[in-house]
C-alpha cells in the first residue's frame, strides 16, 4: 500500500483495528521498569566497562588475589554516575512529553467542541486550532476565521524559519466552518504515507458525488507551528504522533565520534596488550616457581591447597589469571568520566564565549555536541558555503542589464531586505530605524528617462523587465494596506533575500507591488493600480533553479513570466528565433560577475488560450497524483518552459561579512585548506575569492570549466603539466572548477587526479554546485587525503548535507533558516567567529584532552607495573603490593582531580597569542602529540616511574634495618611508602605538565597529597578498619628514612623530565615555546611600567600623565592584538607609529629600554633605568 | 539577552600564571638542589660509617647440630643500644597464600568458628575424638612457620649478656592486636611451639617481612658495651630447617643511627644525583654563557623566516 486512505468521518467498529498511531508522544527512553536493565545494557556496550566487568567476574573465582569489591566499587561509582546523569535527563524527558500529551485543543466531539488531550486525538477528527495556539497534529485545513479560507502559520519550531507562511483552504471545504456542516461532513481521503518532508503533501478529497479534489501543502499545517493573525481555523487530522512530519524529521543526526575517541580504542587495546603480556610473565613464572619450589618451601605447603589442580599448566593458567586480576588497573577506569566532564566544561566554555557572541543578532556561539570539542583543534580542510556563510545574505540590487543596455552603474536601486524583520518584536520599532537608514531611496535617472522616452522598444523592454521583477516572486506583504498611507512603508517578506531585493527596487522604480491573493496579483504602476490573475507558479527549487508564474494581464493576454539562473534560461530561449543581443546580454552578465555580483536573467513567453487549457489540465492531474508528484509536476513544467524571450538580467550585491578576510588568512596561516563550494557563477566566485582574501594576487589561478568528457580531460592534463612542473614548487596555486565539470571530477576514476591537483592548491573553488556535489566533494575528501579531518560550515538547507558528511559540522545561524544549524555540530553566528573556534578553543580542547588521556594512561601504567616487578620477589604469586582497598581507590581518590583541573583549565598560550599566531594551529603539531610515539613516551615514563618508586626503596630499605629502634620494616610498611611516593610522583607530574597554574590547580594538586595524608592516618587509628594498617601512619613516616627516600623517589622520577623539558625549550623551541616567552616578557613590561608608575608618581603631574598615556597605549596594542581584532582600524597615522615603536619594544630587552629612554626624553624627562633593571626580566 | 557573561571564569580569564624554565630560573636551582644532594648524599654517608655492624651466618656452622656455640669478637668498641638480628634468605615470607594464611581475629584473642578458619587453609583443623573440626589456634602458615632457633648471648667468661628480648615490636602490635583469648589455649588445640599470643618473638614473626631476604629483630643490648677485641659466644638452639629451600641463616649485631643500620647504598644514591644534577646545571650554564638564546625572539618562530 503505496497510500494512506481513510473515510471522514472515520467507520470503525473495533477500535483494536484502527490502523493508526495514536498521538501521544514518547521522547523518553526509559520507564521505571526498565531503566536499570537498559542503562546497563547501555553501558556495557563500552569497552572499558565490559572489561571491568570481567575483571570483576574474574575475582569472583576462587584463586582471585582480590576481592569483586576492589573493582565492582569504582566501577558501581562510575556507573552510578553516568546512570544518574541518563535518568535525570530520562525525567526531565518524561516531564515534557506529559506535559504535551496532556495539553488541550478543540475537538469535534458528540456534535460539538470539546477540549481533548493531545494523546486522545484520532485521525480523521476534526480540530479547532485558536490563535497562538500550537497544532497538535498535522492538520488538514477547512476553512478558517478569514472568508477565504487563508490563514497565517509560523513554523520557526519545524524549519527555524521565522517569517509567517500562508496556507490556503481550497474552495470547496470552505462551507465547513460551523458545527452543522461539520455533521453532514461526508468524503473520501486519501494521501501520500508518512514522510519527511516538510514542505511537500500530496492528497486528494472526494466528497460524495463530487469530482476528486487536489490537495497540497498549502493545505497541510503541521504539527509543531503556530497560528498568528488568524482567530481559528478548522481541519481534519491526516497525520497523528510520530507520523507527523514533525516526527518524521526528528531523526537523530548520525552521531559523531572525533578521531581522538577512534584512536583511544587502538590504545586502549594496546593497553590490554600490555596487561595480557603482565599475565603471561606472571602466568609461566608463577608456574615455573612452584614447580621448583613445591618440594622445597615446607612453609607455604604448595601441595597442601586444596580446590585447584596441581597440573603445571592450570597453574600457569591461574598465574595469568592472578597476574591479570591484580593489574587491572592498568586501564584506567575513570578516563571516560573525566573525559566526559572535560568536554562538557569546555562545551559550556564556547557556549560562554563573549567573543563569539554576537550583539546585532543576540546569538551565542553553541556546541550542540560535546563528543567533538578536541576535533576542532585538528581541522586541516574547510568547506565553506559561500552566500550567508561568508556573505551576509543581505542584498542589494545595484545593476541590471535591459534588452543590452546596462542601468544603475554604481547606483544603488531600491533597498535593501534584510534578517532584521526576522527579528522578536519588542525589537521591532529599533528595527524599523535601521531599515530606513539602510535604504537609499534613490533611483537610476537613465533607466526612468529610458521607461518614458519615445523610443517604444526599450521603453517596452524595460517595463517587461520592472513586470517580471514585480509579478514573479512569491513575496508576501507583512503589514496591513488599509493601515498604511505611503507604500514605501509596505514591509514585504520574502523567502528568499534576493527576491526580496528585486521586489523591493521595483517599488523604488515606481512598479510596487502590492498584494497578491491565491487568484490574482496586484500591482501599482506609477499610480495605477493593475490586477493580474495568477494562473500557475512554477516553484524554485535549487534543482530547477529558476521559477516561473504564468499570469493573465488585464487585457486578457496570458503569459509566462520567468527567472532564474542564466544557464537554465539560456537553454530555454526561443532557438528558432535566435535573439541578436541574447549574447551581448551574456557578455554583461559575465562582467557583473566579475565584479562579485550574483546575476539572474528574466523571460517571457506568450501563451494562446488553447495552449494554455490543454497545458493546464496535465499540470491539474500531475498535482493531484499522490505518487512521484514532484517528478511529474517537473516533467509538465518543462513543456511550458520553453521557447521563451530573454528581456534582460539583474545583478544583486551580497556583501562580505565583517571579519571574513581576516578570518580566512588566519584560518589559511593555520594550515587549513579552504575550499569554497558556492552555487553562483564562476565570476561571481573568484571576486568573492579575491575580495575574502582566499585568491591572492601571488596565485596562479587553473580554470577547470568543460562539461564535455573529452575537453575535461585534457583541461586535467595541463593542469597537472602545470600544477607539478619542477620549478613551480613553491607557487601558490587556487583551482576554480564548475559544477559541471565536477561531476566528471567526482567519477570513480577521475577522483584521485582531480583530488590530487586539489591538494597541490592552496585555494579551490567550486562554483555551479549542488547540494549532493557539496557533499561528495566532503566525502571525497575525507575519505581519500590521509589524516584528514574536515569541517563543513554553511547556513541554508542546502548545506545540510555536506555538514552531516563532514567530520564537523558548523552552522550560521543566519538568514536562511535553522536547518543547517539544527544538524550541525557548533552554531556561530558569523563566520568570523570560525577563526576563534578553532584556533582558541579547537586548540585548547585538543591539547588538554590529550593531556587527561595520556595522562591517565600514564598513572595506570606506572601504577599497575610494580605488581610484575614485585612477582619477581613475592615467588610470582600475585600478591598485591597494596592493601586492596588503595588499590580501589587509586584512581578515585588521589589521582582524578588534578588531571581534570588540567583538561578544564589548561593553557598553554592564552587566547590572545593563540588568534595572533595562526601557525600555531598546525594539525601535524597537534597530531604528534597523540601519535603512538607520543603514547609510547608517556608509557615508558611509567614503566620507569614505576622501576624508580619500586626499587629505590628496594634498595635502601631491603635486608636492612632502617629504623634507629631497629624494629624490622614490615611488608605494609614498604608498600606505604611506596605507595605515598606514588601519590607524590604522580600528582607532581600532572604539576609539571600544568601549563597554567590557577588557585584550582594548587587546591586539587596538594589537596590531593594531603587527602592521602588524611585517609591513612583515619585507617592507622582504627583497628576495625584495617589491622594490617594499624598504627602504619605512625610507623612509616615518624621514621626519617621514609622522607629520605621518598625525596630521592621524587627527583630521580621528576628530574629528567624538568630537564628534557628545559632542553626542549631552550635548545629545540617550539613555536608555543618562544610565545610563551613572548607573553611572559609582555606581561613583565605591563608589570615595569606600573612600577614606574608607582616609582615616579610624585616626581611630576606631567610624569604621571605619561605614564599612564603610556599604559593606554599598552592597552591598546593588546586590545587591537585581541579583542578587538576585527574592528575597524580606524587609527591615525600618529597612533599608528606609535604603535609601531610600542610593538618594538616586545623584540628584545635592549629595545625596550631604550624605548621607554626614548620616549622619556622626548618629554625632556628623564628617568633612571637602572640597566639590570630591565635585562633581569625573566628573574623570577 | 543571551549575551554571556563577562565572568573570569566563564571567559576562561582565571588569575594564573605560567611559570617557564628560564635559563634563569633553572641553572641556579639545579645547581642549588644538586649541591643539597651532593652534602645530604656526604652526611648520610658518614652518618652510616660510623654503625658498626657484626655478621655471621651459622646454618652451614651449626649444620647437623641441635645446639652449636658461635663467637664473634668486635673489631671496634659497640655501645649500646646494640641490635641483635637474625637474617632468613630465600624465605618468602611475602607469597600471596602465605601472606593471607591468617586470622587476625584469632590473633586478637577471639575465639574463631570453624567456618571462619576457611582463611587458615591449609592449615586449618584437626579432628578431635569424637570427629569434629576443631580449630587450631593459632592456625595458619605464618603462625604455624614460626621461627624457633633461640639465642643465648654470653660474654667470653659466660656471663650472660642481659640483653632484652622485650619491646621488639611495635608498640601497637604488643598492646593492642596481639592477645590471648581468654579461655587459655586448649594445648590439644595448639600442637605448634606456640601457646601464647603475646609472645614478642611470635608477634616479629607475624608482622610479614616484603622480600625474601630479611631480618628480624631478636634482642636488645639496653645498657652497657660490646667491647672490643673482647670474645662474646652465642648458644644457639639450631631448630629451623632451611636447607630444603636452599635458604640460610644468619645473626646480625649492629648499632644504629637515625637511618636505622649500615646501608651506605642512600648515602651513594644521593651523592650520584646530586653530582649528575650539579653537571647537568653545569652544562646549562656553560652553554647559556657561551651562546645565549634570546628568550621570546620572534625570528626563531617557524614560520619567520
Amino acid at each position: 500500500m503505496d497510500q494512506r486512505e481513510f473515510n471522514i468521518p472515520l467507520i470503525i467498529e473495533d477500535p483494536k483495528l484502527f490502523p493508526f498511531c495514536d498521538n501521544s508522544i514518547k521522547s523518553s527512553h526509559y520507564t521505571a521498569m526498565n531503566f536499570v536493565p537498559k542503562t546497563l545494557f547501555e553501558q556495557f556496550r563500552r569497552i572499558a566497562n565490559f572489561y571491568f566487568l570481567i575483571v570483576v567476574i574474574l575475582e569472583y573465582l576462587p584463586f582471585s588475589p582480590l576481592t569483586p569489591t576492589v573493582s565492582l566499587a569504582p566501577l558501581v561509582i562510575v556507573l552510578s554516575i553516568t546512570a544518574a546523569r541518563e535518568a535525570y535527563e530520562d525525567y526531565q524527558r518524561h516531564k515534557s512529553d506529559n506535559e504535551i500529551n496532556n495539553r488541550k485543543v478543540l475537538v469535534f466531539r458528540n456534535n460539538e467542541w470539546l477540549p481533548i488531550a493531545w494523546k486522545e486525538i484520532k485521525v480523521s477528527d476534526f480540530v479547532k486550532v485558536q490563535e497562538n495556539e500550537f497544532l497538535p497534529v498535522d492538520l488538514l485545513l477547512l476553512s478558517s476565521s478569514n472568508n477565504n479560507g487563508i490563514c497565517y502559520i509560523d513554523t520557526r519550531n519545524l524549519d527555524g524559519e521565522t517569517n509567517l507562511k500562508i496556507k490556503q483552504a481550497i474552495p470547496e471545504t470552505l462551507q465547513y466552518s460551523n458545527t452543522d456542516k461539520l455533521q453532514d461532513f461526508y468524503a473520501e481521503f486519501a494521501s501520500e504515507l508518512p514522510n519527511n518532508n516538510i514542505n511537500g503533501f500530496d492528497g486528494n478529497i472526494t466528497f460524495e458525488n463530487q469530482e476528486k479534489l487536489s490537495l497540497n501543502q498549502n493545505q497541510l499545517l503541521l504539527r509543531g507551528s503556530t497560528l498568528k493573525n488568524t482567530k481559528w481555523v478548522i481541519g481534519f487530522v491526516v497525520f497523528t504522533g510520530k507520523d507527523t512530519k514533525l516526527f518524521q524529521n526528528s531523526k537523530e543526526a548520525p552521531s559523531k565520534r572525533s578521531s581522538v575517541e577512534i584512536q583511544l580504542n587502538p590504545r586502549l587495546v594496546t593497553l590490554f596488550f600490555f596487561l595480557m603480556c603482565i599475565g603471561t610473565v606472571g602466568g609461566i613464572m608463577s608456574a615455573r616457581w612452584e614447580k621448583d619450589w613445591k618440594k622445597k618451601a615446607w612453609y607455604i605447603a604448595i601441595d597442601k591447597e586444596s580446590g585447584i589442580s596441581q597440573n603445571i599448566v592450570v597453574r600457569g593458567i591461574v598465574g595469568f589469571f592472578s597476574f591479570v586480576i591484580v593489574s587491572n588497573v592498568i586501564v584506567p577506569i575513570s578516563l571516560y568520566v573525566s573525559l566526559e566532564v572535560v568536554k562538557f566544561t569546555q562545551s559550556w566554555f564556547i557556549n560562554k564565549d563573549m567573543k563569539m557572541y554576537h550583539m546585532e543578532t543576540d546569538t551565542p556561539a553553541k556546541a550542540r555536541t560535546s563528543n567533538l570539542t578536541e576535533e576542532i583543534g585538528c581541522i586541516n580542510h574547510v568547506f565553506s558555503d559561500k552566500t550567508g556563510t561568508l556573505t551576509c545574505n543581505i542584498m542589494n540590487f545595484v545593476k541590471c542589464s535591459i534588452n543590452g543596455e546596462i542601468y544603475g552603474d554604481d547606483q544603488i536601486i531600491g533597498g535593501e531586505i534584510n534578517d532584521l524583520n526576522r527579528i522578536e518584536n519588542n525589537e521591532k520599532e529599533k528595527n524599523q530605524e535601521k531599515r530606513k537608514e539602510k535604504k537609499k531611496k534613490f533611483s537610476d535617472k537613465n533607466l526612468l528617462n529610458d521607461l518614458h522616452k519615445s523610443d517604444e522598444i526599450q521603453s517596452n523592454y524595460i517595463h517587461e523587465f520592472l513586470l517580471t521583477m514585480s509579478l514573479c516572486h512569491t513575496v508576501i506583504i507583512e503589514n496591513n494596506l488599509e493601515e498604511i498611507d505611503n507604500y514605501s512603508e509596505i514591509q514585504y517578506q520574502a523567502a528568499s533575500p534576493d527576491e526580496g531585493a528585486l521586489v523591493n527596487a521595483t517599488r523604488e522604480l515606481g512598479y510596487t507591488f502590492i498584494g497578491r491573493t491565491p487568484k490574482t496579483i496586484t500591482i501599482d504602476i506609477e499610480g495605477e493600480r493593475k490586477t493580474y490573475e495568477l494562473l500557475n507558479i512554477l516553484e524554485f527549487n535549487s534543482s530547477r533553479k529558476r521559477m516561473s508564474v504564468i499570469v493573465k494581464d488585464p487585457e486578457g493576454q496570458i503569459i509566462l513570466l520567468m527567472k532564474g539562473a542564466d544557464d537554465t534560461i539560456y537553454e530555454r530561449l526561443d532557438q528558432k528565433n535566435k535573439q541578436l543581443n541574447s549574447d551581448i546580454i551574456h557578455n554583461q552578465i559575465e562582467s557583473f560577475a566579475s565584479e562579485g555580483l550574483r546575476t539572474l536573467c528574466f523571460a517571457k513567453k506568450n501563451i494562446s488560450e488553447e495552449d494554455y487549457n490543454e497545458w493546464n489540465k496535465l499540470f491539474h492531474k500531475a498535482n493531484t497524483l499522490t505518487v512521484d508528484r514532484k517528478k511529474n509536476v517537473e516533467m509538465v513544467c518543462e513543456q511550458i518552459e520553453n521557447e521563451l524571450f530573454l528581456i534582460g538580467a539583474s545583478a544583486i550585491e551580497d556583501k562580505l561579512q565583517k571579519g571574513v578576510p581576516q578570518a580566512i588568512s588566519s584560518l589559511s596561516l593555520a594550515g587549513i585548506k579552504i575550499w569554497v563550494l558556492t552555487g553562483d557563477k564562476r565570476g561571481t566566485a573568484i571576486n568573492i575569492g579575491h575580495s575574502c582574501s582566499l585568491l591572492t594576487n601571488e596565485m596562479e589561478l587553473i580554470n577547470i570549466t568543460s562539461d564535455i568528457l573529452e575537453e575535461y580531460l585534457i583541461e586535467m592534463e595541463n593542469a597537472n603539466e602545470t600544477a607539478f612542473q619542477n620549478n613551480k614548487q613553491y607557487q601558490p596555486m587556487a583551482l576554480i572548477i564548475s559544477g559541471k565539470a565536477l561531476r566528471f571530477a567526482l567519477t570513480e576514476n577521475q577522483k584521485l587526479t582531480f583530488l590530487k591537483l586539489a591538494q597541490r592548491c592552496q585555494a579551490v573553488i567550486c562554483c555551479r554546485v549542488s547540494p549532493i556535489q557539496k557533499s561528495q566533494i566532503v566525502e571525497l575528501v575525507r575519505h581519500n587525503v590521509k589524516n584528514s579531518t574536515t569541517l563543513a560550515i554553511g547556513d541554508g538547507a542546502n548545506d545540510v548535507s555536506m555538514i552531516q558528511a563532514a567530520h564537523v559540522g558548523v552552522g550560521i545561524s543566519g538568514n536562511e533558516g535553522m536547518q543547517a544549524v539544527n544538524s550541525s555540530d557548533y552554531s556561530i553566528a558569523q563566520f568570523r567567529f570560525l577563526s576563534r573556534l578553532l584556533l582558541v578553543h579547537g586548540r585548547w580542547c585538543y591539547k588538554r584532552v590529550i593531556k587527561v588521556i595520556l595522562y591517565s594512561f600514564y598513572k595506570n601504567v606506572a601504577f599497575s607495573f610494580m605488581q610484575i616487578l614485585f612477582g619477581h620477589f613475592s615467588g610470582w604469586s600475585a600478591q598485591t603490593l597494596f592493601p586492596a582497598f588503595l588499590i580501589s581507590t587509586y584512581n578515585l581518590f588521589f589521582t582524578s582531580l588534578p588531571i581534570l583541573i588540567v583538561g578544564i583549565f589548561d593553557q598553554d598560550i592564552s587566547d590572545e597569542s593563540e588568534e595572533k599566531y595562526p601557525q600555531l594551529y598546525s594539525c601535524d603539531n597537534q597530531k604528534d602529540d597523540f601519535s603512538f610515539k607520543g603514547y609510547w613516551i608517556w608509557i615508558i615514563e611509567g614503566v620507569f616511574h614505576a622501576c624508580v618508586m619500586f626499587f629505590i626503596p628496594i634498595l635502601i630499605i631491603g635486608t636492612n634495618i632502617v629504623r634507629h629502634d631497629g624494629k624490622p620494616t614490615a611488608f605494609w610498611v614498604y608498600s606505604i611508602i611506596i605507595y605515598t611516593s606514588v601519590v607524590f610522583v604522580v600528582n607532581l607530574k600532572v604539576a609539571i605538565e600544568t601549563t597554567y597554574w590557577t588557585w584550582m590547580h594548587h587546591f586539587t594538586i596538594w589537596g590531593s597529597i594531603i587527602f592521602w595524608f588524611l585517609l591513612i592516618s583515619i585507617f592507622s587509628n582504627s583497628l576495625k578498619l584495617s589491622s594490617d594498617l594499624h598504627s602504619i601512619a605512625k610507623e612509616v613516616y615518624t621514621h626519617p628514612i621514609c622522607w629520605i627516600s621518598l625525596l630521592l623517589v621524587v627527583f630521580i622520577c621528576l628530574l629528567p623530565d624538568i630537564a628534557w623539558k628545559y632542553i626542549r625549550r631552550n635548545y629545540f623551541p617550539k613555536d608555543f615555546h618562544i610565545i610563551q616567552e613572548i607573553e611572559k616578557k609582555k606581561a613583565k613590561y605591563q608589570k615595569k611600567i606600573k612600577n614606574l608608575k608607582n616609582l615616579n608618581f610624585s616626581n611630576s603631574v606631567e610624569e604621571h600623565l605619561l605614564n599612564s598615556e603610556q599604559e593606554e597605549k599598552f592597552s591598546k596594542i593588546s586590545k587591537m592584538k585581541g579583542d578587538n581584532k576585527y574592528n575597524d582600524n580606524n587609527w591615525d597615522i600618529s597612533q599608528e607609529s606609535e604603535l609601531s615603536i610600542l610593538e618594538a619594544h616586545f623584540s628584545s630587552d635592549v629595545d625596550l629600554k631604550e624605548g621607554l629612554k626614548k620616549r622619556k626624553n622626548n618629554k625632556n624627562k628623564t628617568i633612571v633605568l637602572n640597566s639590570s633593571d630591565s635585562s633581569d626580566l625573566f628573574e623570577n | 539577552m543571551n549575551k554571556p557573561k563577562d565572568s573570569t571564569f566563564k571567559q576562561q580569564r582565571l588569575k594564573g600564571g605560567n611559570p617557564i624554565l628560564t635559563p634563569k630560573l633553572t641553572i641556579p636551582v639545579c645547581i642549588v638542589i644538586g649541591i643539597i644532594l651532593l652534602a645530604v648524599g656526604i652526611i648520610l654517608l658518614v652518618t652510616v660509617g660510623s654503625v658498626k655492624e657484626i655478621q655471621g651466618r651459622y646454618d652451614d656452622k651449626c649444620k647437623g647440630e641441635e645446639i652449636c656455640y658461635l663467637d664473634f669478637v668486635p673489631e671496634e668498641d659497640m655501645e649500646a643500644p646494640v641490635y641483635f638480628l637474625y637474617e632468613l634468605s630465600n624465605y618468602h615470607q611475602n607469597h600471596r597464600r602465605y601472606i593471607k594464611s591468617v586470622s587476625s581475629e584469632q590473633l586478637s584473642g577471639e575465639t574463631i568458628t570453624y567456618d571462619d578458619s576457611s582463611v587458615c587453609e591449609p592449615i586449618r583443623s584437626y579432628k578431635d575424638k569424637e570427629k569434629n573440626d576443631m580449630v587450631y589456634e593459632p592456625c595458619g602458615l605464618v603462625a604455624w612457620s614460626v621461627f624457633n632457633d633461640t639465642f643465648k648471648f654470653t660474654d667470653s667468661d659466660s656471663n650472660d649478656l642481659g640483653v632484652s628480648e622485650k619491646e621488639i615490636t611495635w608498640k601497637s602490635d604488643r598492646e593492642e592486636i596481639f592477645q590471648n583469648p581468654s579461655t587459655p589455649i586448649d594445648p590439644l588445640a595448639n600442637t605448634t611451639i606456640v601457646s601464647d599470643l603475646e609472645n614478642e618473638h611470635f608477634i616479629v614473626w607475624m608482622r610479614i617481612a616484603a622480600l625474601p631476604t630479611f631480618r628480624k629483630l631478636y634482642a636488645i643490648l639496653e645498657k652497657g658495651k660490646l667491647e672490643k677485641s673482647k670474645t662474646y659466644t652465642i648458644e644457639i638452639g639450631n631448630n629451623y630447617p632451611v636447607e630444603s629451600f636452599e635458604g640460610t641463616k644468619s645473626l646480625i649485631i649492629t648499632t644504629t643511627t637515625f637511618t636505622g643500620g649500615k646501608n651506605s647504598f642512600l648515602g651513594y644514591v644521593y651523592i650520584i644525583t646530586g653530582a649528575i644534577l650539579f653537571l647537568v646545571g653545569i652544562l646549562f650554564l656553560s652553554k647559556h654563557l657561551i651562546k645565549p638564546r634570546d628568550l621570546g625572539d620572534e625570528t626563531y618562530l617557524t614560520w619567520h623566516h
